[in-house]
């Protein structure tokens, strides 16, 4: 056995196959079960150091998707503004219509883009 | 494709990890922090360069580590801190807390290779796949360098016990 697979084994790292192999030999011998066991103290105090000292700092990036959004939601809003001043100004029984698919239209729009941009996968971290 | 807004949403769950990984290297919260959003933007501006077939999180963490070290080179003198300023006082630590003094002195015994890869492991909580993307070395040597700094650190550890 590489003596490296025991650090691999102790992270979770090696395929099933040579897990149990491993968990085979530790139940044979005590000497690499206390090696183990020096292993896992070591990993133990720098875990418990690094889940300490984690702490998130702010981080500002340039506009996004955020952005995007409050963009489209401004132009929906814009064309339904618009529709409405639009609307005394065409004969009566196309304003009422216009209005109401306009901003049929317009909600439909803004729901789909957020949905999308919402669940746009984020890649395999 | 992935874009900024992909890049965004990859990046917010490592935030909490690069800070711990940042503050472990540099010792000082404020330059921790400058260098998580040098990184941040750095990586933004290299999106293109971003294989979507290889790990993501290995990928930034290698931008986060050159910053870092970008941020030691400019800054020659800076105020270091002890590793766990924030949180361990100078008393011995109670049962259970880790003993931060010690474990800083076994951390600086150990060679800058041994240094680095367990940093990223541990504070970064990067996976050998990571470790190996963010090093540039392959899996196989992930596993043996992180078994020989663990090795060393437990002995370092031994030799300073109370």
């Amino acid at each position: 056995m590489n003596p490296a697979e025991l650090s691999a084994y102790l992270d979770g790292e090696l395929p099933p196959e040579r897990t149990r192999e491993v968990e085979r030999l530790l139940a044979a011998d005590p000497g690499l079960r206390a090696e183990l066991d020096a292993l896992r103290r070591s990993d133990a105090a720098f875990r418990a150091a690094a889940q300490t000292a984690a702490f998130r700092p702010p981080v500002r990036l340039p506009a996004s998707d955020i952005d995007a959004r409050s963009l489209l939601a401004t132009a929906c809003l814009a064309l339904v503004v618009a529709l409405a001043r639009i609307a005394p100004h065409v004969p009566d029984g196309l304003a009422f219509g216009l209005l109401v698919h306009g901003a049929a239209l317009a909600v439909i729009l803004f729901g789909v883009t957020w949905i999308v941009l919402q669940d746009s996968p984020a890649p395999g971290a | 494709m992935f874009g900024p807004g992909e890049y965004a949403r990859a990046l917010a769950p490592l935030l909490g990890q690069a800070g711990g990984y940042a503050r472990a290297l540099l010792r000082n919260t404020p330059d921790a922090e400058d260098a998580v959003q040098q990184a941040a933007l750095r990586g933004l501006e290299r999106l293109a360069t971003f294989d979507s077939d290889r790990p993501f999180k290995g990928w930034w963490f290698a931008i986060l580590r050159n910053c870092c070290i970008d941020a030691m080179r400019k800054k020659k003198s800076w105020k270091a801190e002890p590793l766990g300023d924030d949180v361990a006082a100078q008393e011995p630590p109670a049962s259970g807390e880790p003993d931060w003094a010690r474990l800083d002195r076994a951390i600086a015994r150990l060679s800058s290779a041994h240094q680095e890869i367990l940093r990223l492991r541990y504070f970064g909580e990067l996976r050998y796949a990571d470790l190996a993307e963010t090093l540039r070395i392959p899996e196989g040597t992930v596993m043996s360098r992180l078994h020989l700094a663990r090795k060393a650190l437990s002995a370092l550890m031994s030799e300073d016990a109370p």
